[in-house]
């Protein structure tokens, strides 16, 4: 898109419909990242469905685009995943079972593709073929570059194809359920994911950028998977030397902690997300010999969860889900039994978001959940946390009535950090409705730098500020159909500062986003949320998070204590910067609260929503012992180590663990369940803590799964021992 | 003599006086050596002593009478006496016994140390011959270029290991200690062979750097930005890996010699090697040290540690080896160097084993015997 001809300032834009605004290499080029000429992990929604299809159709259009000739740098690839296929079978056409006809959420599909196609979807087509591409793709996203060796490239690691598994019409094993884990950085060998004889509990491991196999069959798209006898075998090769199990050496030769890549030591360090994380949702001493919880893996790249903003992790969650369905199935078949209970916890989150529920990610964890569940009510359940942000300065709620003077504006000030390696963005919703003379929004620059024009909703229009040639900042207007059906204004800014890099960068301070009343109806209002975009511990993106500042919002009480309530009238809130992917319908969502005093934490984010359905997060769970002992204890990386992490995403694997035990039970697992278990915990647990917290923070109420002392003395369970690990 | 060995812990021989260990500051810290003043007899010095005894003698003295009872000698060269010396003394003899037995050559590219046997022949001087101890070279500077690949990525561990890298820049001692019960006090002569192995590693190590004369990382890239001060001594073999795999050779040898079933388990030094790994690639981490100079230093300190316990226990044989760092690649693999069941070195990528040498019984050492029996019965 750069054009070193275009002069400095604001031009107008044009981006392909169908591509998603932030889904754009010119601002997102990062220096130190592989290229993005090999296959990159897409997510592609399409309206046919018809994904097995695609691949020829867009070659199709290469070859009319390029008038008959067929540059290979410009051929588009579309390598389709097996889980897609349906091979052995000889019946539907994609594996999720969707046919001619797609259900909500079913129409996403994540292939590896190359940049070609989005090349090519920038060109214009007048075409009113509906299978035409440009017509049938409504959304298509990528993944960050994954490192070469991660993906198939060569004919002879490309993914083996192998039949697909429809567990048998029978009930499941009385008492087992999976648990199922997507995280970054999970100890796929700790002792607390294994059984009595120290055998895994483990049953299928994916690392989505793991070193791919040089010539055995792999069965997943890209990176690297391990099953239980492979880990099984690492946990012998590495128990000889000495009587303990060299766990560190075991993940250098897995490539979990090879200090010659850059993503090759996700459990270099002592403590990772990932291991704090399946510790509390499935890690128990050994000496319990848990072999009724097996467990499902999946890593994510460790470029996509550094993004914090949630915008490259799409295709790589759409897969693991995908993945974690398929081997439950082959699980379940393995052991001769119907579809097995299934509890998956996925601690991430960001904000931003329709909020409504209608955003891809939960319409397809919906999609996903009504098909497992079709059949088996209440036997599957997505947990997710409701978001650490509630302090981040990130939200704005404007009403109709709240727009001032004879323009009716209302200018929102935008405070991007200096020394901010990665870009900035915002997003402003318009109310629900097709695109109409409603909404305007122009961006400013800082220090008083030009404004742009008020840029209406208009289907793929945009504005660029081009500086030296290229762009340094962007908005843009696209409009999602049903059943989001809201208009999405993005704000992109470049990153402050990038050592090395020859790019022009944007300024950092002070920008402005003006919003216009053009025609908002009286009870209207308009949500302006700063997309997440922080350094998590143990990573090395440098992002700094931009804010809102507003005078009237108050960060602390008179007295000096952290203030957690919104001044009334001011447009930058703490309420309604609850998790972006945790408003769909089915999927629980778990607020955090500190357990001494039974207070809400601070950062624990919820409601207001925009959508009826969730006033607020499903329940809260632990997050921190006491305002003075952060955190709860779960284990590090190595087994027989502990560490103490805070966040709602060490509230939700509590939880997660809590419906393992009631679906073992014979009970399910869904959001009425959690609201039962909140109901009698608050009724039996709380008497000489703090009244039951507000619905925005957690719908149902606060519930303690275990006692306090259990769970700080023997955070996986009480074993033989009063230790981690036995 | 002033030591001047790895940059925090100057003066192993601080510690002498009642006060000199009773904490790690006793030895830390460049002045940890001024002392011979302050704590040689062990007693406060008040000031105003001297005056003080001098009026003292004045007032109390009487008349001289001539004495005359004389005190039974002294045993000569007797190992009795050893008890007698401050422990800094006894620490120059077990030096002397260990080094002046250690001969260095070097052949082409090769550093090579070696055993000098001497034997008595009655008292006049003493027949030699040189045996082989260890070989070692360096390898090219491509490759240690490419090694910096390593560091950019272990430096993502430094906020994990800062601590940890600060305190190692002291003797290791407290990291075994936590491991083995090795205290100055409870277990005062394992402790003084532990400083003599850290000596003799120290005396080796800086030979061989000194000859293999490696540059540091940091004359590599300016990006490798160490975070502690760079040693101004050369970069192969690490120190800290010879010094920390020494201590775990020769704790083990020492638990295995006790008689004790509890030290027999092979538990112990896996742990013991586990820490001497952790603390070479700590030094990874912090940037001053290529995982190469891990791997050498670890060859480095098992073979000494295994020499200076077959010196000291009167064994009648030793294992010379070879790191042949021109033959190293990758990442340093401290799994790969040792087997744990059998506590032996074993060969691995560019570390091989050259031989198995004799001591002859006539040839051994006996301070460095007396220290070793003492030492062993105190994990009995």
């Amino acid at each position: 898109m750069a054009d070193a001809d275009r002069e400095d300032g604001w031009v107008p834009a044009q981006l392909p419909p169908g591509v998603d605004p932030l889904s754009d290499w010119t601002l997102n080029a990062d220096p130190l990242a592989e290229g993005t000429e090999g296959l990159l992990p897409v997510t592609v929604g399409l309206i046919s469905g018809d994904i097995l299809s695609l691949g020829d159709r867009l070659t199709a259009l290469a070859v009319e685009v390029n008038k008959g000739r067929t540059n290979p740098l410009t051929m588009p690839v579309v390598q389709v995943p097996c889980l897609y296929r349906a091979a052995g079978t000889g019946g539907t056409a994609a594996g999720r079972g969707s046919t001619t006809s797609t259900q909500r959420g079913n129409e996403f599909f994540t292939v590896l593709a190359n940049r070609a196609v989005f090349d090519l979807l920038a060109q214009p087509v007048t075409s009113t073929s509906p299978m035409h591409p440009r017509n049938d793709i409504f959304w298509i996203v990528h993944g960050p570059s994954l490192p070469s060796d991660s993906v198939p490239n060569e004919a002879d690691v490309e993914e083996t194809n192998r039949a697909r598994v429809i567990p048998k019409a029978v009930p499941p094993k009385s008492g087992v359920v999976i648990t199922a884990v997507i995280d970054v950085g999970i100890p796929l060998l700790n002792a607390c994911l294994r059984n009595a004889a120290g055998r895994t509990r483990v049953q299928y491991a994916w690392l989505q950028d793991g070193r791919r196999k040089a010539s055995d069959p792999s069965f997943i798209p890209y990176g690297r998977e391990y099953e239980a006898d492979d880990l099984n075998d690492l946990i012998d090769a590495y128990s000889t030397n000495g009587p303990y199990l060299n766990e560190v050496a075991a993940y250098r030769k897995m490539g979990l902690a090879d200090f010659r890549s850059k993503n090759r030591h996700a459990l270099g360090g002592g403590v990772t997300h990932g291991a704090h994380i399946t510790g509390l949702a499935a890690g128990y001493p050994m000496a319990e010999n848990r072999d009724d919880n097996p467990v499902i893996a999946v890593q994510l790249p460790r470029r996509a969860a550094e993004d914090t903003s949630g915008r490259t992790l799409v295709p790589h969650f759409l897969m693991a889900l995908d993945y974690i369905a398929d081997r439950a199935d082959r699980l379940a078949s393995k052991l001769g039994c119907g579809q097995l209970p299934l509890v998956i916890n996925f601690s991430f989150g960001g904000t931003g978001g329709p909020l409504d529920g209608t955003s891809f990610l939960e319409q397809r964890m919906d999609a996903f959940l009504a098909a497992r569940n079709a059949d088996h009510p209440g036997s599957t359940a997505i947990l997710l946390p409701a978001g650490n942000a509630r302090q981040s300065q990130g939200h704005a709620r404007i009403q109709s009535t709240a727009f001032k003077g004879p323009d009716k504006t209302e200018t929102l000030t935008w405070r991007i950090q200096p020394d901010d390696q990665t870009p900035s963005v915002v997003e402003v919703w318009t109310p629900k409705g097709i695109p109409a003379k409603r909404l305007e929004v122009a961006v400013g620059l800082p220090h008083g730098g030009p404004q742009g024009g008020f840029l209406p909703e208009e289907n793929g229009a945009g504005y660029d500020f081009i500086r030296d040639g290229k762009p340094i900042a962007r908005i843009t207007y696209r409009y999602y159909g049903a059943p989001t059906d809201r208009g999405k204004f993005s704000i992109i800014v470049q990153a402050t500062t990038r050592p090395g890099a020859d790019k022009p960068l944007a300024p950092a301070g002070n920008w402005t986003v003006t919003l216009k009343d053009v025609g908002l109806e009286a009870d209207d209002h308009v949500d302006a949320w700063v997309l997440r975009d922080d350094e998590l511990p143990g990573f090395d993106n440098d992002a700094r998070q931009s804010r809102f500042l507003a005078d009237c919002y108050k960060r602390f009480t008179p007295q000096g204590f952290p203030n957690d309530t919104d001044t009334p009238g001011c447009a930058i809130i703490r309420d309604g910067l609850q998790n972006v992917l945790g408003t769909g319908e089915h999927p629980i969502v778990i607020a955090g609260y500190v357990e001494r005093s039974g207070d809400v934490a601070l950062y624990s984010a919820g409601g207001l929503t925009n959508t009826p359905d969730r006033p607020g997060p499903d329940a809260l769970a632990v997050s921190d012992a006491s305002r003075v002992h952060r955190g709860v204890l779960s284990t590090g990386v190595y087994s027989g180590s502990s560490a103490a992490l805070n966040g709602t995403s060490v509230a939700t694997p509590q939880i997660a663990k809590a419906l393992v035990a009631t679906l073992a039970a014979g009970g399910g697992a869904s959001r009425s369940e959690v609201a039962e278990m909140a109901e009698r915990s608050e009724a039996a647990d709380f008497e000489f803590r703090s009244p039951k917290p507000p619905e925005t923070r957690g719908v149902a109420g606060r519930i303690e799964v275990t006692p306090q002392n259990d769970r700080r003395y023997r955070p996986l369970g009480p074993g033989t021992s009063q230790t981690l690990t036995s | 003599m002033k030591l001047n060995p790895q940059s925090g812990y100057s003066g192993y021989s601080g510690y002498s006086g009642y006060s000199g260990y009773s904490g790690y500051s006793g030895y830390s810290g460049y002045s940890g050596y001024s002392g011979y003043s302050g704590g040689a007899g062990g007693l406060p010095v008040a000031p105003f002593v001297p005056p003080a005894l001098i009026s003292t003698r004045d007032g109390i003295v009487g008349a001289w009478e001539q004495p005359t009872l004389a005190p039974k000698p002294l045993g000569l060269d007797d190992t009795d006496n050893l008890s007698l010396w401050s422990s800094e003394v006894r620490e120059s003899l077990y030096s002397f016994e260990m080094i002046s037995r250690i001969g260095f050559s070097m052949e082409g590219d090769i550093a090579r140390l070696w055993h000098l046997e001497a034997d008595p022949n009655g008292g006049g001087a003493p027949s030699t011959s040189y045996k082989p101890l260890v070989n070692m070279t360096r390898m090219s500077a491509e490759a240690f270029m490419d090694q910096t690949a390593y560091i950019e990525q272990y430096a993502d561990l430094r906020p994990d290991r800062g601590v940890e890298i600060e305190t190692q820049l002291d003797l290791p001692t407290a990291f075994f200690g936590s491991i083995a019960y090795l205290n100055a006090t409870r277990t005062k002569y394992t402790y003084e062979l532990i400083i003599a192995a850290l000596r003799l590693a120290n005396f080796t190590e800086m030979r061989l750097k000194h000859a293999l004369a490696a540059r540091r990382p940091v004359e590599y890239s300016p990006q490798i930005q160490s975070i502690i001060s760079n040693p101004l001594h050369g970069s192969l073999p690490s120190g800290h890996a010879t010094e920390a795999h020494i201590v775990a050779t020769v704790l083990t040898r020492v638990l295995e010699a006790s008689g004790n079933d509890v030290y027999n388990l092979e538990s112990w030094r896996a742990q013991f090697f586990r820490l001497a790994a952790r603390i070479a690639i700590n030094r990874t981490v912090s940037g001053v040290h290529f995982p190469v100079d891990s791997a050498a230093g670890a060859c480095l300190g098992i073979t000494l540690g295994d020499y200076l316990v077959a010196r000291a226990s009167g064994a009648n044989k030793y294992a010379a080896w070879t790191f042949d760092a021109a033959d190293f690649s990758g990442d340093f693999e401290p799994e790969t160097m040792y087997d744990i069941p059998n506590s032996r070195q074993i060969n691995s990528l560019a570390h091989t084993k050259l031989g198995s040498e004799t001591i002859d019984s006539s040839d051994q050492s006996a301070i460095l015997n007396r220290l070793w029996n003492d030492a062993v019965k105190e994990w009995a």
